[in-house]
């Protein structure tokens, strides 16, 4: 049996990614880039 | 470094590590859509404020201590932080050491005041050092060590003897 650090951890990892965060994560940069280009 | 390498460095972290970021700010809030909407403010937020970040080796913790700022945020404006004085925080420690099975343990986490359970969730969670947990939670390190012997104190969580080492 995993030691009670292990057990949590697996819960954390067992966390489920939703679809949409690919998306929201590509949004949220390309909002950004879009606005306000770098600068040298 | 230029400030247009600094933003692909940067970015290149929030792509690496979005999964990361989504499961902390969920472990926060507990919700989809909320967990969701602090990743895309944290991600702007990082985004525009992206130069006043002076050393480019800690992107990754500048950027988690963000998602972690605004969780807490979260939660304040949604009050959803339990205030525990320090006799509840005692009666959670008492009795004796037992093995908890897996939802009881998990319950025991869910409980833990917030400055104990970000520590428990960077550094066992995320993997991250003690240093780095302090960096993020712009915290000295002492404090982080004290913090953490607590909260595990208070998930009667034995530690192994690497573990009891870093926290003494």
């Amino acid at each position: 049996m995993d030691n009670p650090i292990e057990q949590l951890k697996k819960g954390y990892q067992d966390i489920p990614i939703p679809k949409e965060l690919e998306c929201v994560v590509e949004q949220a940069i390309k909002r950004r880039k879009g606005k306000a280009p770098a600068s040298k | 470094m230029l400030q247009s390498e600094l933003e692909e460095c940067l970015i290149r972290c929030i792509t690496d590590y979005q999964t990361n970021i989504y499961r902390l700010a969920y472990s926060y809030v507990r919700n989809t859509e909320d967990a969701l909407d602090i990743v895309q403010e944290s991600i702007h937020r990082a985004l525009v404020s992206a130069e006043s970040l002076k050393n480019p080796d800690a992107i990754k913790n500048w950027f988690f201590r963000i998602v972690v700022n605004l969780s807490l945020d979260f939660l304040r404006k949604h009050k959803r932080i339990r205030i525990v004085d320090d006799e509840t925080l005692e009666s959670y420690s008492s009795g004796t050491a037992d093995d908890y099975p897996d939802l009881d343990l998990k319950r025991a986490l869910e409980e833990l005041p917030m400055k104990y359970r970000s520590i428990v969730i960077l550094r066992y969670f995320e993997d991250m050092k003690i240093e780095e947990v302090a960096e993020v939670l712009q915290e000295n390190v002492n404090t982080i060590k004290t913090r953490l012997y607590q909260a595990l104190r208070l998930l009667r969580i034995q530690l192994n003897d690497d573990s009891s080492e870093e926290v003494q």
